[in-house]
């Protein structure tokens, strides 16, 4: 991706988070809505340093860990994992067309989905696997479409 | 992060969600407070139809319960408080089995309250905000109960399992092997722990489960829950006992009768050795009750005698304390008379610690 102004980002990024939380929470759209947050880390990570993505990542999982604290901290983790192999994945991809940003948005989604289900399973939870071969895709695709319309969008005006 | 303890983690998670993320829940509970307007006026009629079926059964007990109990001199007991809340999930991979509840601490709602629905057993508060609660079900991993047969032979601990083909169910785990469990089974909790009162159904049995733990005197069954999640949408949260009152058994509210224990009086012998014909006869019900509700037998629980309750014209107080008594309750002459529908066992002293 070609460098995009700091404040329009920044902006960008809030819009991303406020909506996931809007949808989300307080609409009460649970999965209808797509995963807005993972999003604006996985684009954060393209533009930013691997540490500072991994911080955000970190910040953004605390929020999202909240809102139902049961696993607080699991969420934390695995965008702080994603947003530092984010960052590093600039080193090996480079490109900025719609095909990589959906591929690249989709196998965040799907490995965010597949780190959680590990991570929640060590810490005592369990649950049918075939949801990471059935639905995860599903909702990596409807986050890398969403993903792909916002990026489209912010070209747009900015 | 994982690994901090609830005290902070809660902690922590109760300050962004009072902070930052306070306009999003806002809007939540505006959200849900829509929805309730304009909810589908045919399943508002069928949940009021079923509530009504629900409350006729129920009300013929208490009226059965209240002229036993003034046959028997003693006070009206007072239920548990409830608070009506509805149900909101959030989904996604990471938070299956728990979800918020449009109740909070401003409506008297606290971490450890019970979460029913008219099925039975739903689930338990993990933690409260002012006007919200975050809950856990019976699917959740860290779901535990403490459950018994109706009939009081069995005891164990329910947790969840996920069957093979993906179906959500649960165990019954750490029963004894002196007795099987035929299915079809009730089970409900027990109340021991003080985590859930007693007499809540939560399932029944399917099968036998085979326990990869299992030893030659335990056995485990996986259950058929009796409140599906998809039916979790308006539940009730259990408050507390009001101060004063006995531990009240909640069997009766869901139609579920008493009756005597299948065990031999005085014989020393375990309730699996004493043969059929020497249990007791199954006590006639007094009035009918809805016939959609479940008819079950639960123990009358009659070790404790009925003068323990609180009587209905309070005795002289003596100038010195009586002394404490030194009759085991287990060898307290029993009471003449009908016995109480529900009563809890009290073998062991009563748990005065407040539940959490």
């Amino acid at each position: 991706m070609k460098p995009m102004p700091r404040g329009a980002f920044a902006a960008f990024l809030l819009v991303l988070v406020v909506l996931h939380f809007v949808f989300r929470v307080g609409l009460g759209l649970q999965q209808l809505a797509p995963d807005l947050l993972l999003v604006a880390v996985l684009i954060a990570a393209r533009e930013l340093r691997a540490g500072w993505a991994a911080g955000l990542g970190l910040l953004l999982g605390l929020l999202e860990g909240s809102v139902v604290p049961i696993f607080f901290g699991a969420a934390a983790f695995v965008l702080s994992v994603l947003g530092f192999l984010g960052a590093r994945s600039r080193e090996i991809f480079h490109g900025e067309s719609a095909v990589f940003l959906v591929f690249y948005l989709f196998l965040g989604k799907w490995l965010y989905d597949a780190m959680m289900y590990g991570v929640i399973g060590i810490i005592g939870r369990t649950g049918p696997a075939s949801a990471l071969f059935l639905i995860s895709p599903l909702a990596a695709a409807y986050a890398a479409a969403a993903g792909l319309v916002a990026v489209t969008a912010y070209r747009a005006l900015v | 992060m994982l690994n901090l303890p609830d005290a902070y983690r809660d902690g922590l998670a109760r300050a962004i969600r009072g902070t930052i993320l306070l306009p999003v829940l806002a809007m939540q509970q505006a959200t849900a407070d829509r929805e309730g307007r304009f909810a589908d006026p045919a399943r508002l009629r069928a949940e009021r139809d079923s509530l009504a079926v629900y409350l006729v059964g129920q009300s013929n007990l208490a009226a059965e319960n209240l002229r036993l109990r003034a046959l028997l001199g003693l006070r009206e007991r007072v239920p548990y408080s409830f608070v009506p809340a509805e149900v909101k999930r959030l989904g996604g991979i990471d938070q299956r089995g728990a979800f918020f509840l449009t109740a909070g601490r401003r409506q008297g709602v606290q971490p450890g309250y019970a979460i029913i629905a008219a099925g039975g057993l739903v689930g338990q508060v993990s933690d409260s905000d002012a006007g919200m609660s975050n809950g856990i079900d019976w699917t959740h991993t860290n779901f535990r109960a403490s459950a018994m047969t109706t009939d009081g032979e069995s005891y164990g601990i329910v947790e969840p399992r996920t069957t093979r083909s993906g179906e959500q169910v649960l165990a019954l785990t750490g029963t004894a092997a002196h007795t099987e469990l035929r299915p079809g089974t009730l089970i409900v909790t027990s109340g021991q722990g003080g985590v859930f009162p007693r007499g809540i159904p939560i399932g029944r049995v399917l099968q036998s489960e085979k326990d990869e733990q299992a030893t030659d005197w335990r056995r485990s069954y996986l259950l058929r829950p009796l409140v599906s999640p998809t039916a979790m949408d308006y539940v009730l949260v259990l408050g507390p006992l009001a101060p004063g009152r006995s531990e009240a058994d909640l069997a009766s509210a869901w139609g579920i009768r008493a009756e005597e224990p299948k065990t031999a009086p005085d014989t020393g012998r375990f309730a699996a050795q004493v043969p059929q014909q020497a249990l007791p006869a199954r006590r006639p019900t007094a009035a009918p009750s809805a016939p959609a509700l479940p008819q079950v037998q639960l123990p009358a629980q009659s070790r404790v005698p009925v003068q323990t309750q609180v009587p209905t014209t309070p005795t002289p107080r003596r100038a010195t304390p009586a002394p404490a008594t030194t009759t085991p309750a287990a060898v307290r002459p029993r009471p003449r008379g009908p016995r109480l529908l529900g009563t809890p066992v009290q073998q062991t002293p009563r748990d005065t610690t407040p539940r959490t």
